[in-house]
């Protein structure tokens, strides 16, 4: 057998070369008694390929498949099951025991919606059963504000408490008004009152810091009564202001719940709700394919655009796309100018030797070291000891409660920036490792200072490495979860890290981010079958963007390939 | 011109300054982290020490001392049948200037005042503390026994009373409404007394003030009891207050009384505390026949006994044996008490009455010839754990630890803290050592030397960190500061196994919380280290093969242009987020694995051979085609492989279900629990592979494809038949395999696979293609065909570099934590059943990390969990790093 580890075979030339002659010709021999010989490897070696790809496929089908689907406008359909009514949408299917015949039997999951009326939010039938349901076309498919959706009939309330059908056309124009009330009570409410009560908590705490610099002897009493009196003012003012908006609300609020309609489920139970909470109602088997493809739009738009509502099984998911995407920014401020001048210092400055070497070997390795340990230096160093440092410092006055020195963005970002500097560093280091040499002599020669020749011909050439390097350590960010559960990520932030208030970053609060949306829904939410559509399509949106992430990096890097190939020459 | 060219330059100084900098302070940051992490759970294993925290001359003499943890404040409570007169004082921490504030020393006589039908009236009225005691009323006679509470004798009759130190902290009105000058005293001065008596304290600048007090409380009372007892004093009595309880047991030493020389009796007084409120006082006499006096020591002579789980009683007997009863057994009498429990060697026991002495456990058991075996578990002040079955059994007595033969003098022990402070003494004449016991692993914690001689009384703060005694013959208290917040962590606790309360016997354990605080948490890492592992090993013998015969498939065979396709796909499968694949392994993959248990297992054991024969029975017999990758080069042939693939899947999970139906009633989970099955086929299932390929490598000459088409039917028949022999050895589902867990160890092998598997390709793949093509060319040029040049030039050639591929895929394992938290169930057992749940490290971290309290015990053992995870994956890495390294700087030679 041919050995080319054998400390024998490198130290003599001859040596190897005859044990290479010696197995070409043992090996030719058997070749011709069984030429076949290692062909069935070959097949399971295809086998091991095939059944990769094929969990990949799978995988990704199931993502998008089950995530498209959740935005979907199904079906519905009625049907008459043992002695109840089911109406509801069909789910998936599955192979279960009958509670009545113990039989095996394949079943589907229907989802009956219509928590708050007496009604079973999930019901199996048998597979064949909903072949022949019927589906009628006058069911409405109603997404509300509270108690998730509903199927059934919209009625219009009147005056005297009867209740009347009423057209589709009025309908639409009566939700579209509803729709046009609560964003304006929601623009005051988010707006201008959420503005007021941080003025106000400023207020309070600007008073505390005036206290306690009174304790402490820095300022006298009369400095201390000025000073109370001008916020006492401002106080009054901003109360005033307040009170007059909370009003305006209000009313807004009364002039709205007075429009009412009457939900009325096929089990005979009504209900009424303001004409504003529906937030969308369509008739799924009425709809064409057109109209279909339209609402799915519609909806894939309010998954992204939208704030989660019931405890995040429903509505959209656009804080925890914004906290990913802030958080995200915020590292690669970090990470871009740190990594490249670490990997310039590197291969450009620093004298190549045993040390850089070391130092390379390390901050390859580093990259290999598990997320979760970045995760807890990032919560003992950055949360709990410069953190607490920062409140010591700047917060006083809202100790006990600390302000950095707890998770938040920054030290998200920052624990993320330390876990992908290493990427950074090492594509950067190739790049520029890969720049030709003549370039830079050339540079020189015209009298060009190492700067000069840096900023001006070696930067711009490793650009697209350096770019690969920084996207792909994005696309880690992105998807990287397990530091992040300890260092400020949220089920449910109260408001974004980014807001129109100053100093409009908000550096220090907590933030919701995609992947542990997925965590929290999948693994800790109330039922995992009434998440399970906000799960599925929160992780295509997410493998979306990481894996398009992951696209652009390797097309840059084979196009940066091929720009090398081409100009080899230099 | 040339002021240009300065500022190039200087701003070219200021650069490459600036990007050292920068560079350096990475490098930097990013070594850090290991100090970091080094430095944060480096205190778990600080040797802990007793510092010096005051001194306190004083006049009194005291038998009782209470300390307080905030303010330095000394009670010191009666010796034997004095005049009940309770001293406090402060002690001088060593640091401070004398003149602090007003030394606070009073006295306080107790006084019991009890108005006609109404309950008594315990006060403590001060007296002057320089006059001496006079006018105060001597009738009332007390002593104190532990902790604060006195037994006290008014005439005829005995009651309980107990003092307390109260604390509290202002409120910040409470602060505000102080007046000016006292808060002036406060900022310079640590302490004041109130012209109420009471002391106010403020231990720091940042700290609140506290206010301290005493306060007296009486328990019980017996109200004719010496004149029934005439022979009795204070000095014979001891009482064991049950916990939590204000009743318990009444303890008489008899040596005193005539004609009871040989026989002592004890007193159990329950005070019933009905919804009236009423308080009946009970006394109940038994007998103990078993005791003799003449063999108790001195110490022994106090009688020591303990409550256990505030039911049973054990109390040491003399001779080296316990017994132990039911107190609320109603016909209790020396005949009913357990037979005494024979201990062998009593090593030393705390002669301290009560609270020193805890036993954990009490329980009687069913023996194995079905009589009724008692069995008590003793944690003597938890100084030294015994067991014991009763006298008729033989059974052994484990013991944690004998390493001492010191006796003790005094101890006290904290249940919660689990330390014990005692003095201990190698002989009477020699001198005493104060040592602090960790009474989990038995370590001592730490050690002191103290003057021999001396007559001491040892007491202890609640939180186990203040040690005080009163020295007798100097008449000084001493107070020391144990601080120790880890003192329950050792590398003994770690990683060894522990012996925890009320556990049978000695075990690996991780539960870090739970709702109680008298929880004792058992923080051992062994089941994490084994569960990371477990995820990590089952999963590599999942991805490994699998990878790595893509990667040969892929570099030896595949044509270019597909490969150029595979290979980023499969790159980029690694960039799938941990938390996406751990959730499709929860939601997804564990109930389809569920469902189909026997048909993942048959495709785990069938698939590869089955596809190996599949190629068999298609190879295409001609040597032309053999010798270059022509035909196995082309897409056609995974086409083809794909559909036998789907084929086979569909077979094997139809064969599967079968199986399930025939062999397991339907239901393989619940064969595994105990339930109906045939154990013979669960073997054959995994004997099946090598039946399979011994059968198919027989050398048989004649019709071999007639014979090797007659195996698939042989084979499994075989396989089951072996199977029967081999399950009436070992039966596997009890010995090897176990429950199943719907989160299991199988289904984190196919989800973290998946996640190793694009790891080992994308390095494997790269260490093969990295061979060079002349020795390829030469073997292929040889004769050899395209699998002989793999597998015996390629291979072999790449080994050390599929090798690092491998490590580095193990490091991916490791550290892999959304896969493991979602997918596995996070229960810390120690089995190698794959179809059972398991705890990584990982995993573990991020459960318990974001709810543990900074720089708490668990939060620091987590920060070591974290840098054994580091040290792991680095050195690993480094590994693979090195061996690549090698293997470039090889084939560079080639």
């Amino acid at each position: 057998m041919f050995k080319p580890a054998s400390p024998s075979s490198d130290s003599n030339p001859n040596a190897q070369g005859a044990v290479l002659f010696k197995t070409a010709v043992r090996l030719r021999n058997r070749a011709s008694s069984n030429a076949t010989e290692g062909v069935p490897w070959i097949w399971v070696c295809a086998g091991a390929l095939v059944t990769i790809l094929l969990l990949i496929t799978a995988l990704f089908g199931v993502i998008l498949s089950q995530g498209l689907s959740a935005l979907w406008p199904h079906a519905v359909i009625k049907m008459q099951n043992d002695s109840t009514l089911v109406i509801g949408i069909p789910m998936r299917q599955e192979e279960g025991t009958d509670p009545n015949t113990n039989t095996r039997q394949n079943r589907r999951l229907i989802y009956q919606a219509n928590r708050d009326f007496g009604v079973n939010e999930f019901a199996f039938v048998a597979t064949e059963a909903v072949a022949g349901a019927e589906r009628p076309d006058d069911i409405w498919f109603v997404e509300r504000s509270e108690w998730g959706p509903f199927l059934g009939k919209i009625l219009l309330l009147n005056a005297d408490g009867t209740s009347v059908s009423l057209e589709k056309q009025k309908l639409t124009q009566m939700l579209e008004d509803g729709a046009q009330r609560r964003k304006q009570i929601h623009k005051l409410e988010k707006g201008k009152l959420a503005d007021l009560n941080l003025d106000l908590e400023e207020l309070r705490l600007e008073k505390k810091k005036i206290e306690r610099m009174l304790e402490l002897g820095r300022i006298t009493d009369v400095e201390a009564a000025d000073n109370n009196k001008l916020l006492e003012e401002r106080f009054q003012s901003l109360t005033t202001e307040h009170r007059k908006l909370s009003e305006q609300v209000q009313q807004l609020r009364s002039a709205d719940e007075a429009i009412k309609l009457t939900l009325a489920a096929e089990n005979g139970q009504t209900k009424e709700l303001a004409a504003s909470q529906i937030l969308r109602a369509f008739q799924p088997n009425a709809l064409s394919t057109f109209e279909k493809l339209s609402l799915f739009i519609a909806r894939l738009w309010g998954f992204v655009s939208e704030e989660p509502r019931e405890a995040n099984t429903e509505g959209g998911v656009f804080p925890a796309l914004f906290g990913t995407v802030a958080m995200t920014i915020i590292m690669t401020l970090f990470v871009l100018p740190i990594g490249v001048m670490t990997a310039v210092y590197m291969r450009e400055i620093a004298k190549q030797g045993m040390l850089v070497s070391l130092v390379r070997i390390a901050v390859n390795n580093l990259a290999g070291v598990p997320s979760i340990v970045y995760g807890v230096f990032g919560v003992g160093f950055f949360c709990y000891t410069v953190g607490a440092s920062i409140d010591q410092l700047l917060f006083q006055e809202k100790l006990p409660n600390p302000t950095f020195g707890t998770g938040g963005i920054l030290w998200a970002s920052l624990t993320l920036a330390l876990l992908t500097v290493p990427v950074v560093i090492v594509s950067t280091e190739e790049a520029l490792s890969a720049v030709p040499r003549s370039l830079r002599e050339a540079s020189y020669g015209c009298g060009a200072t190492r700067m000069q020749t840096l900023w001006n011909i070696v930067l711009p050439k490793a650009l697209p490495g350096v770019m690969t390097g920084l996207i792909l350590a994005m696309a880690r960010a992105v998807g990287e979860v397990a530091p992040l559960l300890m260092t400020g990520v949220v089920k449910l932030a109260p408001a974004l890290p980014v807001d129109g208030h100053f100093p409009f970053v908000h550096l220090e609060r907590s933030f919701m981010h995609l992947g542990f949306h997925i965590y929290d829904l999948g693994f800790q939410s109330r039922s995992t079958e009434l998440s399970r559509p906000m799960v599925f399509a929160s992780t295509s949106l997410l493998v979306a963007v990481v894996l398009s992430l992951n696209f652009i990096a390797i097309k840059i890097r084979s196009q940066l390939r091929k720009r090398f190939e081409g100009r080899g020459a230099f | 011109m040339l002021n240009t060219r300065r500022r190039v330059l200087i701003l070219d100084k200021f650069a490459t300054a600036l990007i050292t900098v920068v560079g350096l302070s990475v490098i930097l940051a990013v070594t850090g982290m290991m100090a970091f992490l080094i430095s944060s759970s480096w205190p778990l294993f600080e040797s802990e020490k007793f510092t010096a925290a005051g001194e306190l001359k004083t006049t009194g003499s005291a038998a009782g001392l209470l300390v307080d943890d905030v303010a330095p404040l000394a009670v010191l409570l009666p010796p034997q049948s004095n005049a009940c007169r309770v001293q406090a004082q402060l002690i001088q921490p060593p640091n401070q200037k004398s003149d602090e504030g007003t030394a606070w020393n009073f006295n306080y006589a107790v006084t019991r005042s009890s108005p006609a039908g109404e309950n008594p009236v315990w006060s403590l009225n001060p007296l002057s503390s320089q006059a001496a005691p006079q006018n105060s009323d001597d009738t009332v006679l007390c002593r104190a026994i532990n902790n604060g509470q006195l037994l006290v004798r008014t005439g005829q009759t005995l009651t309980s009373a107990s003092v307390q130190i109260v604390r509290e902290f202002l409120s910040a009105e409470d602060v505000r409404a102080l007046p000016t000058a006292t808060k002036t005293t406060l900022t310079n001065k640590r302490w004041l007394v109130t012209p109420e008596g009471a002391v106010l304290v403020k231990a720091s600048a940042q700290s609140p003030i506290a206010k301290l007090g005493l306060q007296i409380e009486g328990h019980w009372e017996l109200p004719n009891f010496f004149a029934e007892n005439p022979k009795l004093t204070l000095e014979d009595l001891n009482f064991l207050s049950r916990p939590g309880k204000k009743d318990g047991l009444l303890i008489l030493r008899t040596a005193t009384l005539e004609g009871m020389a040989q026989k002592r009796f004890m007193l159990l007084s329950i005070s019933e505390n009905a919804i009236t409120g009423e308080k009946t006082t009970h006394l109940k006499q038994i007998y103990l026949q078993q005791l003799t006096s003449d063999t108790l020591s001195q110490s022994e002579r106090n009688f020591p006994a303990a409550w256990i789980q505030d039911r049973h009683v054990v109390l040491y007997a003399g001779n080296n044996s316990f017994v132990a009863f039911d107190s609320e057994d109603a016909n209790l009498s020396s005949t009913s008490l357990v037979a005494p429990v024979n201990l062998g060697r009593v090593m030393s026991w705390t002669p301290a009455f009560g609270g020193a002495a805890a036993l954990t456990e009490f329980r009687s058991e069913q023996g194995t010839s079905g009589a009724q075996q008692r069995c008590a578990y003793l944690d003597i002040g938890r100084a030294i754990r015994l067991a014991s079955a009763a006298a008729n059994s033989t059974s052994e007595i484990p013991e944690l630890w004998r390493d001492t033969c010191r006796s003790a003098v005094r101890t006290v022990a904290h249940p919660h803290k689990r330390v014990a402070f005692r003095i201990t003494q190698e002989s009477e004449k020699s001198a005493l050592t104060l040592e602090a016991r960790e009474l989990t692993t038995g370590r001592i914690a730490a050690e002191k030397d103290l003057p021999a001689g001396a007559d001491l009384t040892l007491e202890s703060d609640s939180h186990g960190q203040l040690v005080s005694w009163f020295n007798n013959t100097s008449k000084t208290v001493e107070l020391w500061r144990f601080n120790a917040p880890h003192v329950e962590v050792s590398l003994k606790s770690l990683f060894n196994k522990i012996h925890y309360e009320s556990y049978e016997t000695a075990s690996y354990s991780w539960q870090s919380t739970s709702g109680t605080d008298e929880f004792q948490s058992k923080f051992s890492l062994v089941p994490l280290i084994w569960g990371t592992f477990k995820a990590t090993l089952y999963s590599l013998l999942f991805a490994v093969p699998l990878a790595i015969f893509a990667a040969v498939y892929s570099s030896e065979i595949l044509d270019r242009q597909t490969r150029n396709v595979v290979k980023p796909t499969l790159e980029m499968m690694a960039s799938v987020p941990s938390v996406v694949l751990g959730f499709l392994a929860a939601i997804i993959v564990a109930p389809w694995v569920e469902a189909h248990i026997v048909s993942v297992l048959l495709i785990g054991t069938s698939m590869p051979f089955l596809l190996y024969v599949f190629g068999v029975f298609l190879q295409i017999p001609s040597a032309r085609h053999l010798t270059t990758r022509g035909l196995y080069a082309s897409r056609r042939l995974l086409m083809w492989v794909v559909l036998g693939f789907g084929v086979m899947l569909w077979l094997l999970i139809r064969a599967g279900l079968l199986i399930e139906r025939t062999a397991f009633g339907g239901d393989l989970k619940a064969f595994l629990s105990g339930g109906p099955g045939t154990e013979g086929v669960l073997w054959g299932m995994l004997i099946l592979p090598l039946v399979f390929i011994s059968l198919w490598s027989l050398p048989v000459s004649r019709a071999r494809n007639l014979f090797r088409i007659a195996v698939f039917v042989l084979a499994p028949v075989l396989a089951v038949g072996v199977g029967s022999l081999l399950s009436g050895h070992t039966e596997l589902r009890s010995d090897l395999l176990g429950q199943y867990a719907q989160r299991n160890t199988l289904v984190i092998a196919i989800a973290m696979g998946f996640a190793i598997i694009p790891i080992i390709y994308s390095l494997a793949e790269d260490a093969l293609t990295a061979v060079p093509g002349s020795l390829r060319a030469g073997s292929l040029a040889c004769g050899a065909s395209v699998w002989q040049t793999t597998a015996r030039v390629v291979l072999p050639t790449a080994a050390s570099g599929i090798f690092s591929a491998i490590m580095v895929g193990l490091g991916r394992g490791i550290g892999e934590t959304m896969i493991a938290v979602m997918a596995t169930g996070n229960t810390a057992v120690m089995t190698t059943n794959p179809f059972d749940g398991l705890r990584s490290m990982a995993a573990n971290i991020a459960v318990e990390l974001p709810e543990a309290a900074q720089g708490s015990t668990h939060y620091r053992i987590l920060f070591l969990s974290a840098l054994t995870l580091f040290l792991f994956t680095f050195t690993l890495n480094s590994f693979a790093e090195f061996l690549r390294a090698r293997y470039r700087a090889r084939n560079k030679a080639l």
